[in-house]
């Protein structure tokens, strides 16, 4: 658990910050996915344990604020940060666009996953503009968001790496 | 060793394989599912759903806080182009005589229908609270607002909740001191309506976009836009008549045996900071009790 401990301090920390702004910022009239994307952040920036550790406290969160089952979104959302971490983590050593692209892709897959459910509640007519108001519109929120916080927490996380390395000798 | 020390690269260092983190958070998921999932662990569930509510109610209030200044900023950009003055009051008074219209054609309605049958009065009156919204819809697929009040004023889920325009939503979930509320334009949300000219009943519901949509209108009605929607009381949740919306677009397709309406809302929860959890109402005389009262009497 010793390992877990800046990951969920990190997490942490950045909850806060997602329960006290969250919901008020939006981009292109949708509230980015913040939670997602902080744990595809961790995984690729700590490897698939710390985004399996950070992937379940966001799930968590997010079961305990809504109303679906309680344990849903943090089973999925664990199981994301793990294989999310271990793929991008090996991905980060080419550099950091190829675990942004990624981080699209997938937030592109559950995006449609979403849209597919509400076809099949709905009827393919619910989907409609939804596309694009809704679909575009999240991933291209969720990129920017997943670029800007990719960039502040590897750029945090080596000082504060660097300051413990300073602490050690 | 202080010259490897300056430079921190990540995708260097050496991971563990996380499997058993896996295991262990996939395991632990699995139990909490579970006891949600059993109807004896709910109440449980609820108790902890609902501290965690109240615990980050704080940081809500923070947050809404924090946003004022940005808010008002923002109205001063916008009313400098207008004349702000007549512009809320012309606001104002357009929503209070559609409500007021739909209220006025509602009773004359019923009491058109009903006069000939009961000597009766058709009116209904809320009792309830008026709560603060401290935090509106924190996720792209899901409409819901959380208000500052819960069970310490007796606010239980599935209580109604309106505004001087119309319908909300209704209470999902209750901590102590915060409420969860399901919007009506949040996709999972369902209502029998009806169109006040035809008084043919549909079902209301919201959707992804966030529009409402009427369904179930037979394609042999007249409908047309502009028609009110207004709630048809079936349910015993929400009164009959109570304003919903406005019809904004009729759709009809030649195999569908229904139309497809597109229902533009009366409430706007954007502009609220303020609304109304109903406990009971009172239809023509008589109490329509709060949903856990009518548990408790049909248990009695």
């Amino acid at each position: 658990m010793r390992d877990h401990g800046l990951t969920i301090v990190v997490t942490i920390l950045l909850v806060f910050v997602y329960l006290i702004l969250g919901s008020r910022i939006q981009l292109f009239g949708v509230a980015p996915s913040f939670l997602l994307i902080l744990t595809a952040c961790v995984g690729s920036l700590e490897g698939s344990n710390a985004g399996c550790v950070c992937g379940f406290l966001c799930g968590l969160v997010l079961d305990l604020m809504g109303t679906d089952p309680l344990g849903i979104t943090a089973l999925v959302m664990c199981v994301f940060g793990f294989i999310y971490g271990a793929i991008a983590f090996m991905e980060l050593r080419e550099g950091w666009v190829r675990p942004i692209v990624m981080f699209i892709a997938c937030d592109a897959v559950y995006g449609l996953t979403r849209l597919a459910i509400a076809a099949f509640n709905h009827g393919l007519g619910e989907v409609g503009w939804s596309v694009v108001t809704i679909f575009f519109a999240s991933l291209l929120a969720d990129a920017l968001i997943a670029l800007l916080l990719f960039i502040i927490l590897s750029r945090a996380l080596a000082r504060f790496r660097l300051a413990a390395g300073g602490l050690s000798v | 060793m202080k010259g490897t020390q300056g430079r921190v690269s990540f995708g260097e260092k050496k991971q563990s394989s996380g499997v058993r983190t896996l295991v262990v958070f996939v395991l632990i998921s699995i139990l909490l599912i579970t006891l949600t999932v059993r109807e004896s662990a709910q109440p449980v569930v609820d108790q902890v759903r609902a501290t965690a509510q109240a615990v980050v109610a704080p940081f809500k209030h923070i947050g809404t806080l924090m946003e004022q200044p940005f808010t008002t900023l923002g109205n001063i950009i916008h009313n400098a182009t207008t004349n702000p003055e007549a512009l809320d009051e012309l606001e104002r008074k357009n929503e209070l005589l559609t409500a007021q219209l739909a209220e006025y054609n509602e009773y004359k309605a019923e009491n058109e229908r009903l006069r000939s049958l009961f000597a009766l009065t058709s009116s209904y009156h809320m009792r309830g609270v008026a709560v603060h919204i401290i935090d509106i819809n924190a996720d792209t697929w899901n409409e819901s607002l959380i208000i500052d009040a819960g069970s310490n004023v007796g606010i239980t889920p599935d209580m109604p909740v309106v505004d001087g325009a119309g319908i909300i939503g209704q209470v999902a979930v209750v901590s102590a001191t915060t409420s969860y509320v399901r919007q009506i334009t949040d996709p999972e949300f369902q209502v029998s309506a009806l169109l006040q000219s035809s008084r043919t009943r549909g079902i209301l519901r919201g959707s992804l976009d966030g529009s409402l949509h009427l369904e179930y209108i037979p394609s042999t009605e007249t409908v047309s836009v502009g028609d009110i929607v207004v709630t048809s009381g079936l349910g015993g949740v929400y009164p009959t008549g109570l304003l919903i919306g406005t019809v904004a677009n009729v759709a009809e397709t030649s195999k569908s045996l229904y139309y497809d309406i597109t229902v533009t809302p009366a409430a706007n929860v954007e502009n609220q900071e303020e609304v109304f959890v109903v406990f009971d109402y009172t239809v023509s005389g008589s109490t329509v009790l709060a949903p856990e009262e009518r548990v408790v009497q049909v248990g009695e």
